[in-house]
């Protein structure tokens, strides 16, 4: 081995990647030749020097805490969010079991039918006590801005019972006469116009969801811990 | 919990990492404990002022866990970190090098308190001879000189440092080349051949 093929192994010898054989031939000429050795001690010392040197700067003793103060709160687990969508979910669940409840009552008049796609059994007696309604003591008619309103669903649901009653006893079906009714009494309450269209407007605005408002869950950091 | 402060092994970091991705903030400071002095030590040694030191180990960590989802569990979190304290650094230098007109020099370094007393006992020589090394350092480029840091004190093979500078292992190669070359050079310019090489004289250096 001459000195131009030993030095085109130093670094492979630096790095601990020469195989024993080439470092066996490489310690060989390194006894031999003054230039090699010296060059490679320059090396060595040099690699030694920055690997062991103990002055180290550190950083300050309060740079965790410091950092930590920085840090935004931790993304809340996937739990912790499908819990709080799950809370969300509860009383839109019962606001549409209650929404359903009304129009099964409403349309309870056939022992069987639909409400959105799904069968329900209807209470013969509900349908009974429509047909029949219960009798009430008359009382004096309070003064009423809306008494043309109030007296033309009055009369719907005068000719409904009446419609119903004659179907009920010819025995035939009532389920396209219901839906027909719920389109003439959706009719009658979309002609209402509102009282107060800015009151309206301004309810609207306060039940509102902001866009965000479920992004980022109260600043409760112990509910992370119980997951 | 109370992490010991030797090195994690790969699946208890794993786990560490795990915690803290799902805002675990005990194993969040358990990593940054594990690992603030080692990442400060190499970025101070890469720009030698102490506050901006302190600012990119922060800023660092702030962006690691910023992303840590992105995190893939088959790497070492030190190396993920020291990439990112390495690419903050390096901006945090070009930032400098355009304000200063290219005017690359780094400053001094500023006086750090000896580790122990031990480090005292070196001769004068052997003194005399760390400063020229280190001055021979903070002159290489800056690819140059984290190589021979990240190779040298932080114990890396040549493919970890290329992943923590996102370069090629063979660029790598030719940076520890080029850095001992010039390493090689200012120390026969400086006659420290008059310096005996023996092994004790290595020994007091350290």
């Amino acid at each position: 081995m001459d000195c131009r093929q030993a030095r085109q192994l130093f670094d492979a010898y630096l790095d601990g990647e020469l195989s024993p054989t080439l470092a066996t031939e490489l310690g060989a000429h390194r006894v031999h030749c003054a230039a090699c050795r010296r060059e490679l001690a320059l090396l060595e010392v040099s690699g030694h020097i920055i690997a062991s040197d103990r002055d180290e700067a550190v950083v300050e003793d309060d740079f965790t805490d410091r950092l930590l103060a920085c840090m935004p709160a931790p993304k809340r687990h996937w739990l912790w969010q499908a819990r709080r969508r799950m809370y969300m979910a509860v009383p839109l669940a019962a606001a549409a079991v209650v929404a359903l409840g009304f129009f099964g009552v409403f349309r309870g008049s056939s022992s069987e039918f639909r409400i959105a796609g799904m069968k329900v059994e209807a209470d013969r007696e509900l349908v009974d006590s429509l047909v029949e309604p219960p009798k009430v003591v008359a009382e004096p008619a309070a003064p009423d801005p809306d008494a043309a309103q109030v007296r033309e669903l009055d009369e719907v649901f005068r000719r409904m019972r009446e419609s119903l009653s004659a179907k009920k006893q010819a025995g035939e079906s009532v389920q396209h006469f219901f839906d027909l009714s719920i389109l003439q009494l959706l009719s009658i309450v979309d002609s209402v116009e509102p009282a107060d269209d800015d009151q309206a407007e301004g309810n609207a605005d306060e039940d509102a969801v902001p866009e965000n408002a479920y992004d980022d869950g109260p600043a409760d950091d112990g509910e992370i811990e119980d997951l | 919990m109370t992490i010991p402060t030797g090195k994690l092994t790969h699946e208890q970091e794993r786990k560490l990492v795990s915690r803290a991705q799902r805002g675990d903030k005990a194993a969040t400071r358990d990593l940054i404990h594990l690992h603030k002095d080692r990442l400060f030590a190499f970025i101070y040694r890469m720009v030698h002022n102490h506050h901006d030191s302190e600012e990119i180990c922060q800023d660092a960590f702030l962006k690691a866990f910023a992303s840590l989802d992105s995190f893939k569990s088959e790497y070492r979190f030190s190396t993920w970190l020291f990439t990112i304290g390495y690419r903050v650094c390096l901006n945090r230098l070009r930032r400098k090098h355009e304000l200063t007109g290219g005017d690359d020099a780094l400053p001094m370094q500023e006086a750090v308190a000896p580790a122990d007393e031990e480090s005292e006992l070196g001769s004068e020589e052997a003194a005399q001879l760390r400063q020229v090394v280190w001055s021979a350092v903070d002159k290489l480029s800056a690819p140059q000189r984290a190589t021979v840091l990240l190779f040298y004190r932080h114990e890396m093979g040549c493919h970890e440092i290329a992943q923590v500078l996102e370069l090629p292992v063979a660029t790598v190669k030719s940076h520890l080349h080029r850095a001992r070359g010039r390493l090689k050079d200012v120390l026969t310019e400086m006659d420290v051949h008059e310096f005996s090489f023996d092994r004790n004289r290595i020994a007091d250096v350290g």
